[in-house]
């Protein structure tokens, strides 16, 4: 009992001091409320902040420099992660300060599901890549990739590979790829995520003989793209984390994917030893999984914007689009600060193309594209699937 | 404002609670719940989930069931508010009830992997020659079928993910597109299915009811690892590759599975943890912290060595004995899955014969509709409903014995096998509401072998079976001594043919014997049944006589509880017939 009377007594003491540290400081609590750190005594009093952020972004925010950034400025940013096409329906919404979507439009959608008026605020953008291994990019007809396997050309990938019905055996593949199936394009679900929805664009775009869609259902193109997300199975029913297998050594099963250039150059920053995985197929036969990534000859790009739901989840959009530490960390994550291409130039000069090959894919207006894309993923997922994302 | 509220909390904390002994623990209150439905074979993950409850000072309720049948009832708002979460190896299959996917609200990446394989006794492999690259086709798999080579057990697809998932393997692999199996390939698999099924001889509604009675089946076969020991008797099954593994370490040495992978490819579980609608905050919270902590290096490391699963953690290695194995999908619409599940009901399976023996004696007077109740929950005839998943289908024979002082006249209904079943469905239930009265005694032995004479001309053993629900002890006609008796002059294919029995507590005895009735002392209270089951010391005879009845046909009994419904529990043993 003793020390528990001397430990409230203590308490007590703490308490008034921090009560009155609290009044020093407090007043100017937005900014720099903690570059003066008195341990014990003041301990530097940081604002939570919650966010639901799209899982290609969880790296970034579990860096403990990008922590460190937004401790500086007060803010100890904690983070969720969730499909960027699903954000809005999160029924939770209202507990975040901010969502960090894939997309302007899923951001601006958590806005007006929240019935908050305002626009939010685009920070990062990363292109859709082909990450595959150098032994697939050979091994896929000419003209699909460049002979210097840096560029994928989307349509003759849609007429040579996918409409003639190849399969990885076809092209000369051996185990443990996945040579019984088809030479597919994978994504994350159409249903569920944005990644694949920038795939849906290219797609659709080189399927209409390299224009954008003039209709919500333009008959073959329609079923052309219903095919290329039929022929890639599921292997989950709301998330889908294939990134992470492909860098595994069970990369194997996923020969060539979509994926944003960031998680392809984070990946590689966490790992450089990473890109080069050795596996052993059952009947003894070794593979060499040499990890590249191709880009697009029509360029199409994911803007990351923040929908700030509440004041401190303003901070952190302003933090994100303004600090130059935290756009500089973010470039080494593998992300195109908006309006920055130094910081990403130094970041990944190296590693990346800087200047993309081709120029962005034009997309048709939103409610006619809105309603194309419905249209495909009921066809592909069933009809209780279109426009359901908020069920 | 976070400060003031933290430093009131505190202030409050000081001065008026640390007189409590909980202030020293820091939270004084009781650690969260994570309720979470899980597939069958999660049950070698308890050792690990105990460790994570320490961990992370959290409480997990684990209830298990066949994933497919625990998707399925998760469409009942009702059944969906007893779970917080659930952890089955898939999730595809929910998307043939639309309200059971809006249930899932979140979910984890995968937390382990497991495909689906062959697992074949070694000597059988060695003499297929499917041993030596551990691998073989499907296409050699099911022409060794078709010659009768290789016979195996699989759980029921309707029931479970790893049936499922080698059903859709076996679909995927015999349309040969190198695409997902689709709604168009299906009439032309219909012969290549039916190959495939006629190996088909140990099903169960559950992973780990099937493996353990595959122990059971090598335990009382001898050399022969149980394929003649009866007609169930079966030479590897298609099943998780960690339930192959987990069985190798105790099988004798000669009845041992190999892993055998199909060189097209396989499905592989994949157990993400998926946070179900109407989740608070909290549970949120202890989802999160409870999948992280599985994701973790050092409990997937755990998890590989203690479960024989692949880490789904990219991070940690693989078991070098797990070699790669093309993943095959799902398709991505479930219609197909409904469509693939309808045929192996409708046309792959011989379709089913079965009599229930009911007890209707004067004891059964208050329970009546619950009787009532899960007969009329086998004929559902709406393809949107749920509950018709169960019910009785195109070709089966229904037979029902009601007795009480004596076995009643038999009633048979037979649905016919190409045309619409609604008109009979719509008689059993007739039959079920209007026909079943509750008066007298319990001649249940009587109507027993009324039963098996009832099966007997043109008897299919292996798609027979017989439903015994009982209330009481037996205090008419026949004595138990008597259908032992009775049993021994059946042919061993009338023996063969599974009995199921429900001991239902009504609450009630009738008590008076019938005229003329002899008792007698029933089975010897022995030591653990066929099944493993060990005797209860406070099993009543009546009970005792109906797990025997059940175990020497490697049937089950099944013993209602108060949280457990009767008609769940026909449905379950629909999983079987």
């Amino acid at each position: 009992m003793k020390s528990q009377r001397n430990r409230a007594i203590l308490g007590s003491v703490l308490v008034l001091l921090v009560i009155l540290g609290g009044l020093s400081v407090g007043t100017d609590h937005r900014r720099k409320a903690c570059e003066i750190q008195i341990p014990y005594l003041l301990t530097c009093d940081l604002f939570p902040v919650h966010g639901l952020v799209g899982s290609e972004k969880l790296s970034f925010f579990e860096d403990p420099a990008v922590r460190d950034a937004f401790k500086k400025h007060g803010l100890a940013v904690t983070v969720e992660t969730a499909g960027s096409r699903t954000m809005a329906c999160d029924s939770d919404l209202p507990a975040y300060d901010f969502a960090f979507p894939g997309s302007e439009g899923a951001a601006a959608e958590v806005l007006a599901k929240q019935g908050i008026v305002g626009k939010p605020t685009p920070v990062f953008s990363s292109p859709l890549v082909v990450a595959t291994y150098r032994e697939v990019a050979r091994a896929l007809p000419a003209g699909v990739v460049s002979a210097d396997l840096r560029t994928f050309d989307v349509a003759r990938y849609l007429q040579d590979v996918e409409g003639a019905g190849k399969r990885w055996r076809d092209l000369g593949l051996s185990a443990p790829y996945p040579v019984f199936q088809r030479a597919v394009l994978l994504s994350t679900r159409l249903d569920t995520s944005n990644s694949a929805e920038l795939l849906l664009a290219l797609g659709s775009y080189a399927a209409n003989g390299g224009k954008p869609i003039q209709s919500a259902d333009p008959g073959e193109v329609t079923e052309r793209m219903k095919s290329l997300f039929r022929a890639q199975g599921s292997t989950g029913l709301t998330s889908e984390e294939p990134f992470d297998q492909y860098f595994s050594a069970e990369g194997y099963q996923l020969p060539m994917q979509v994926v944003y250039e960031a998680q392809f150059l984070d990946a590689i920053r966490a790992d450089a030893d990473g890109l080069v995985t050795r596996v052993t197929a059952i009947d003894g036969t070794e593979v060499t999984l040499e990890r590249i990534m191709l880009y697009p000859r029509q360029s199409v790009s994911s803007t990351h914007a923040v929908a700030a739901l509440k004041p401190r989840g303003a901070d952190v959009a302003t933090l994100l689009a303004t600090d130059p530490e935290l756009r500089k960390i973010a470039a080494e994550h593998g992300f195109r600060p908006v309006g920055d291409t130094k910081a990403f130039a130094a970041a990944n000069g190296e590693k990346a193309a800087v200047e993309l090959p081709g120029p962005p894919v034009p997309l048709p207006p939103t409610a006619l594209w809105t309603s194309f894309l419905n249209t495909v993923v009921a066809g592909v997922y069933g009809k209780d699937r279109a426009g359901a994302t908020c069920a | 404002m976070p400060r003031a509220r933290k430093a009131l909390s505190f202030l409050l904390a000081a001065v008026l609670g640390c007189t409590l002994a909980a202030c020293d623990d820091g939270d004084p209150v009781d650690p969260p719940v994570l309720r979470i439905l899980a597939g069958s074979e999660l049950e070698d993950m308890s050792d690990i989930l105990r460790d994570a409850e320490k961990a992370l000072n959290i409480k997990i309720e684990l209830s298990r069931t066949g994933s497919v049948e625990g998707a399925k009832q998760l469409a009942d708002p009702n059944v969906a508010a007893q779970y917080d979460a659930v952890w089955f190896g898939a999730d595809q299959f929910f998307g043939m009830w639309p309200d059971s996917r809006r249930a899932l609200l979140r979910q984890s990446p995968p937390l382990m992997r497991s495909p689906v394989v062959f697992g074949v006794r070694a000597s059988l492999a060695d003499s297929l020659r499917w041993s030596g690259g551990r691998s073989a086709s499907w296409s050699a798999i099911v022409s060794a079928i078709a010659n009768g080579r290789f016979r195996y057990g699989m759980t029921r697809p309707d029931h479970s993910n790893s049936g499922l998932a080698g059903l859709v393997a076996v679909a995927t692999a015999a349309a040969d597109t190198g695409l997902p199996v689709t709604a168009d390939d299906l009439p032309r698999l219909q012969p290549y299915l039916r190959r495939f099924f006629t190996g088909h001889h140990l099903a169960a509604d559950t992973s780990r009811v099937l493996s353990d009675s595959y122990v059971t089946q090598v335990g009382t076969g001898g050399d022969e690892c149980g394929r003649k020991a009866s007609p169930e008797g079966v030479d590897g099954l298609v099943i998780y590759e960690s339930e192959v593994r987990r069985m190798s370490q105790t099988l004798p040495e000669a009845c041992r599975l190999t892993a055998i992978y199909p060189s097209e490819g396989t499905i592989i579980a994949e157990y993400r943890l998926s946070l179900l609608r109407g989740a608070t905050a909290r549970d949120q919270d202890t989802f999160d912290r409870l999948w992280r902590w599985l994701f973790t290096p050092a409990t997937q490391e755990r998890i590989r060595e203690s479960t024989s699963r692949r880490p789904g953690n990219p991070e940690v290695t693989a078991d070098p004995a797990t070699p790669p194995v093309p993943q095959l999908r799902y398709p991505t619409d479930p219609e197909v899955l409904r469509s693939l599940v309808d045929r192996y009901r409708e046309q792959v399976r011989p379709p089913a014969r079965m009599v229930f023996v009911l007890d209707v004696s004067g004891s059964m007077d208050t329970n009546m509709p619950l009787l009532r109740q899960a007969l009329i929950g086998l004929t559902g005839s709406d393809p949107d409903d749920p509950t018709t998943y169960f019910s009785f289908l195109a070709g089966e024979r229904v037979d029902f014995v009601p007795f009480n002082s004596k076995a009643q006249p038999a009633k048979r209904f037979v649905l016919p096998a190409d045309e619409s079943t609604t008109p009979t469905l719509k008689a059993i239930q007739a039959y079920a509401r209007t026909d079943l009265r509750a008066q007298g005694n319990t001649a249940m032995y009587d109507a027993l072998e009324r039963a098996h004479e009832l099966v007997r001309p043109g008897l299919k053993a292996q798609s027979t079976s017989i439903v015994l629900f009982s209330d009481g002890q037996n205090n008419c006609g026949a004595n138990y001594g008597d259908y032992v008796k009775f049993r021994q002059k059946l042919s061993p294919a009338e023996r063969s043919v599974r009995i199921y029995t429900i001991a239902f507590d009504s609450g009630e005895q009738n008590s008076s014997s019938c005229a003329g009735y002899t008792p007698d002392q029933g089975p010897a209270p022995g030591p653990a049944g066929l099944n493993g089951s060990t005797n209860n010391a406070n099993e009543s005879q009546w009970e005792r006589e109906l797990r025997v009845i059940a175990e020497q046909t490697r049937g089950q009994l099944f013993v209602p509880g108060r949280d457990t419904p009767l008609y769940s529990i026909f449905w379950s043993i629909r999983g079987y017939q």
